[in-house]
């Protein structure tokens, strides 16, 4: 048989030999040929015709000739498939690749490329699949394994194809060495993965040896964002060009995060971002970090992401799990509790947080669970597996009907593990038939229906031919042969048997008046009186059934105690109300006797485990009291503490200014409102009136005109109050609980001398007609109002006005903020000359602004004015300079610091353009900052050889 | 008190005016709305003194004396413009005055310079006659500054 060479396509060798055969049958032999005997197999030979097949063909030349043919065949196919790469129909290509890698199957390349083709089409199964064959038949091909790596850690990836991503990557890097697609990959996987350190030096070290990349500065603004290191991601927004695709997208990014600054700033909740493919990647990384045994940085990731989806369950979900993992269980449990209040009461939600309870040790959560898992099935029936977590968890807490309930549920429409249902109904019937079993068991104290000695022999037979009834399970006949009986020969034990017959059939109250007649003629039967006790029990008569079992407990009945500590429990789905039910302590610590007495006795097993499980619920019933009364307490002092604290505690104007010095332009203006339109004229009023009151002078007119100024509507008054409800709104906005009328210097006073003028107003009114006096108090009630007013109220504004924070700037503060900007990414491997200073003599000054805002605004205009420049591309270094004057406007004598930057771009810029919209580049935000502190940015025009410059002014800090 | 005096009141509501003629009485009062106004009755009226109010945030922008546009163009920010001739259009109106020949009057200018001397000792270069009384005083000290500056003539 011809060998045809390893590796050759089967069919295509078989083709071609048979061609071949034909071919040489057809040529003329030398000698007519010995026609084929049958049975030759190919291969033998004649004897004496060495070399020769039955064809008279060399077959090891048929077996090359075959090979070269499919040889040229694969070659064909394979310069078809690359011929066909260059070519705009991708279609044709992956069907020319296909086909020559069916032809060449083991051709690592040409699966490698085949793969390639199916990524570019987005058949990535098809891509994954190919790629996973090139990696087979070639290990080292580091190229497959990099496509791979990339193709897994698209989106939607999951935790597994990251993992193996990264492990691909590493790989490739040790055959490929750190190309920029490799890091870049490796940079992406580590930051899906949540490795964001890894990722950060992977993405610089892209920057720095491979040069800018638009993508790259995105990827990386966008990882800084995530970090929550704004300025960052801002610095690498920014380095994207204009000409940029990108470009767009990197100034949305930056308008979205300085919304969130400023909303920040204002006390204003955030924007919520509902990008779902966002969210997933976080949820994923912060999966990953978990599983990597890094719960820390998960919870900072989650957290982070909180801050700006605040009401997003899936994030508190996984913050729970996070938390877990970490060890935080109470932490854990309140952010599975948000999960299910952001989420509305979603089923995920509460049977996550069931589980999580059913999973504690000890069982103490398991009601909880219990609860939790009904809720979801509550909310979603069609939740079958709920069932059998229920049946679970009924079963750990002792309900075992309930269990069964619900373990049937399951059975009868199964969505997974059918043997685990089918176990656990087999335990809970076993279980259940055991606590019926001991019920049977004969007890010392049951009255069973013994025959009576010394009763009478017709009462005995009479029994035993009931019980005989019973045993067949006729009730009506066992009733009736005792109901045969004479009423005198009716003993204690025939009545007690008539009794437990009625019961049984439901006729209780027949049962209870057999009962008792029983009791009647042997009061010592604590079954009977157990049984009574059911009865009653049954029909509300929880008093009387008490002190039967109370009797019956005395007679050392095991149950009647059972029964007596279930009475003072609550059921299980009352355990709330019942731990508002402190009156009811003293019961339940009786009950707590009563099983500690019960142990002492050394029950039998299945009173034990009864007892067992009361106590279990008898404990938690005590520790739910036990935080009542605590939170209680703890409320009662709470309320003291915060009628003290509502009325003596808060903070003032100077600690708001103190701690939140970005409120100084807010509050100044308010301050000056209350200084022009509160206090203005009250000093001349008051004083005037206290003037007329103290001379005898008339004085209706003058009182009249203080009375309208203060009390009318929009008078000082009113305006005060106005200014006092902004002033708290500021405080509330940056955090802080003012106490004005209290805590504050100013206001205190200032609302206590209006107070003062509050209590005189009717005087006022009439104060023509005061008694001397009477005119005497009302003026001094007037002075002690001005000397609060106007004295006190007025120096303490005037001290905080003086407070607001003013910042020193001087010469080297500027080269630093210079220099700091010059190394930012955007322009690294820049030219940028050192800062040229046109005048620095007004240097130092203080600036009446916090120092962060200053440096942001100086930072962002000279940025701009280096970004122009280099657009410019000027030949050598780029140059700014800096001038800074005091500017006096001649007519009001005001000054103004005016930091001029120039430079030598030669774009044309308008002031219109600095203060236009939103957008970065116009410095729209820089300008509103500045408004915010009487500040304002204006195009002037260039000194010193340079074309223009941008001037921030401000007033200057007295 | 010189109760012949003629006081001419600038400002933009009507509480100099009222409180003025409550509690320190004697002059005659005169009141202007705004520097337009105030220039239109100097023209008429012999005006001894003028009591200058300093903030006019309640008239209209149009009727501000002052080079809005070259604020404008100084700050690039019409609110801000428009916010520093209200705040202290009763410079502008002193400059007005001055530039219409009425730099002569003594004026009482309602404002606190107390921290601000500086700027004050420079608006004094531009105009004479100017002194300030800011509005935490009583009727007494109002009175005796009238006085004084009536007297110097």
């Amino acid at each position: 048989m011809t060998h045809l060479r390893r590796g050759s396509s089967g069919p295509l060798a078989t083709l071609i030999l048979i061609l071949a055969c034909a071919s040489a049958r057809a040529q003329p032999a030398p000698e007519p040929p010995q026609p084929p005997v049958l049975g030759d197999e190919a291969g033998e030979r004649d004897e004496g015709d060495e070399g020769n097949d039955a064809w008279g063909q060399d077959p090891d030349a048929l077996s090359g000739a075959v090979d070269e043919a499919v040889e040229r065949v694969r070659k064909q196919a394979r310069q078809q498939a690359l011929q066909a790469l260059d070519g705009a129909d991708r279609k044709a290509a992956v069907a020319a690749f296909e086909r020559a890698f069916s032809l060449d199957p083991e051709d690592a390349e040409l699966a490698g490329q085949l793969a390639a083709l199916y990524a570019e089409r987005g058949d990535l199964e098809a891509a994954q699949l190919h790629y996973r064959k090139a990696l087979q038949l070639d290990p080292d091909g580091g190229l497959a394994q990099l496509a791979l790596a990339q193709l897994l850690a698209r989106e939607p990836t999951t935790a597994p194809a990251l993992a193996e991503a990264s492990a691909l990557l590493q790989r490739a890097r040790q055959l490929l060495g750190s190309t920029p697609p490799l890091l870049h990959a490796m940079a992406r996987v580590a930051h899906a993965m949540g490795r964001f350190d890894e990722a950060e030096s992977a993405y610089l070290e892209l920057l720095r040896s491979h040069g800018v990349s638009v993508e790259i500065h995105l990827e990386l603004g966008d990882l800084y964002r995530e970090l929550g290191r704004e300025n960052e991601a801002l610095a690498q927004y920014r380095a994207l060009p204009e000409d940029a695709p990108a470009f767009v997208g990197a100034q949305r990014r930056i308008f979205a995060l300085e919304a969130e600054r400023e909303a920040r700033r204002l006390g204003l909740r955030p924007g919520q971002s509902a990008d779902p493919a966002a969210l997933r990647q976080t949820l994923l990384r912060a999966q990953m970090l978990v599983a990597g045994g890094e719960a820390r940085a998960a919870i900072a990731l989650l957290r982070r992401s909180g801050e700006r989806q605040p009401r997003e369950a899936a994030i508190r979900r996984a913050l729970g799990d996070a938390l877990l993992a970490a060890g935080e269980v109470i932490e854990a449990e309140r952010a599975f509790l948000q999960a299910i209040v952001f989420s509305g009461g979603e089923a995920d939600h509460l049977e996550h947080l069931a589980d999580h309870y059913r999973q504690q040790p000890g069982g103490e959560s398991l009601p909880d669970a219990t609860l939790l898992y009904e809720q979801a099935l509550r909310a979603r029936p069609d939740r079958h597996q709920l069932h059998l977590k229920l049946a679970h968890t009924l079963r750990q807490s002792g309900d075992l009907p309930q269990a069964y309930r619900h373990v049937q549920r399951y059975i009868s429409q199964p969505t997974g593990n059918l043997s685990e249902a089918l176990e656990l109904r087999a335990l809970l019937e076993s279980l259940l038939a055991q606590g019926e079993a001991s019920k049977a068991d004969p007890d010392p104290t049951d009255a069973e229906p013994q025959a009576t000695p010394g009763a009478g022999d017709g009462a005995n037979r009479a029994i035993a031919r009931a019980t005989t009834h019973l045993r067949e399970g006729d009730t009506d006949r066992a009733l009736a042969e005792l109901g045969r009986l004479p009423a005198s020969e009716r003993n204690a034990a025939v009545l007690a048997l008539q009794g437990r017959i009625l019961q049984g059939t439901g006729r209780l109250s027949q049962a209870a008046r057999a009962f008792e007649a029983s009791l009647a003629q042997q009061p010592d039967q604590a079954e009977v009186l157990v049984q009574l006790s059911e009865v009653l029990l049954s029909d509300g008569a929880t008093g009387r059934a008490r002190q039967h079992l109370q009797k019956a407990e005395s007679l050392g009945h095991a149950q009647a105690s059972l029964k007596l500590v279930e009475l003072a429990l609550p059921a299980e789905s009352e355990l709330l109300g019942a731990a508002l039910g402190l009156h009811r302590l003293a019961s339940h610590l009786d009950a707590r006797s009563r099983l500690a007495r019960l142990r002492a006795q050394k029950p039998k097993p299945n009173v034990v485990s009864e007892v067992e499980r009361l106590e279990r619920r008898l404990q938690r019933v005590l520790v739910s009291l036990a935080v009542t009364a605590l939170l209680l307490l703890a409320a009662f002092g709470g309320a003291l503490g915060l009628g003290y604290r509502l009325r003596y505690g808060g903070a003032g104007l100077a600690q708001l200014l103190d701690q939140r010095p970005e409120v100084g332009p807010e509050l100044q203006r308010i301050l000056s409102s209350v200084r022009h339109e509160v206090l203005k004229h009250n000093t001349l009023m008051l004083e005037g009136l206290a003037e007329s009151l103290s001379s005898g002078e008339g004085t209706s007119d003058a009182a009249g005109h203080l009375e309208r100024a203060l009390f009318a509507p929009g008078g000082a008054a009113e305006r005060l109050d106005g200014y006092l409800d902004e002033l708290q709104r500021l405080g509330r906005a940056h955090g802080l609980r003012l106490n004005l009328r209290r805590v504050d210097l100013a206001f205190a006073a200032i609302t206590r001398g209006f107070h003062i003028l509050a209590s005189v107003r009717s005087q006022l009114l009439r104060s023509g007609r005061l008694s001397s006096r009477s005119r005497g108090r009302l003026r001094t009630r007037l002075s002690r109002a001005s000397e609060l007013i106007n004295a006190q109220g007025r120096a303490h504004i005037e001290a905080l006005l003086a407070s607001i924070r003013a910042v020193e700037v001087g010469r080297s503060e500027l080269e630093a903020i210079f220099e700091r900007l010059c190394r930012e990414p955007a322009f690294a491997g820049r030219e940028v000359a050192e800062l040229q200073w046109i005048e620095a003599d007004a240097l130092p000054v203080r600036v009446a602004m916090p120092r962060a805002h200053f440096e942001d605004a100086l930072t962002n205009l000279l940025r701009n004015a280096l970004q122009a420049s280099l657009r410019a591309e000027t030949a050598g270094p780029c140059q700014l300079a800096l001038a800074v004057r005091i500017e006096s406007d001649p007519v009001t004598a005001l000054d103004e610091l005016a930091f001029l930057v120039f430079d030598r771009a030669g774009e044309a810029l308008a002031s219109s353009d600095l203060n236009a919209g939103f957008v970065e580049r116009g410095l729209g935000l820089t300008a509103d900052l500045l408004g915010t502190y009487n500040g304002s940015l204006a195009v002037r025009p260039g000194e010193a050889g340079y074309t223009k410059a941008v001037a921030l002014t401000i007033p200057i800090s007295p | 008190m010189t109760t012949a005096a003629t006081i001419l009141i600038v400002e933009d509501g009507d509480e100099y005016l009222e409180n003025l003629s409550r509690f320190v009485p004697g002059p005659r009062y005169l009141q202007a709305k705004g520097g337009r106004a105030a220039l239109s009755l100097l023209e008429s009226e012999p005006i001894d003194l003028i009591y200058l109010d300093m903030r006019f945030d309640r008239l209209a922008p149009g009727e501000l004396l002052g080079d809005l546009d070259a604020l404008l163009a100084r700050s690039g920010n019409r609110k801000k413009a428009l916010g520093t001739l209200a705040n202290h259009q009763g410079l502008y109106i002193l400059e007005a005055l001055r530039d219409a020949g009425y730099g002569g009057l003594p004026v009482i200018l309602a404002y606190d310079f107390g921290a601000e001397p500086e700027r004050f000792a420079r608006l004094a270069e531009r105009h004479a006659r100017l002194t300030w009384m800011p509005d935490a005083v009583g009727p007494g000290e109002i009175r005796a500054r009238i006085e004084r500056l009536l007297q110097r003539g």
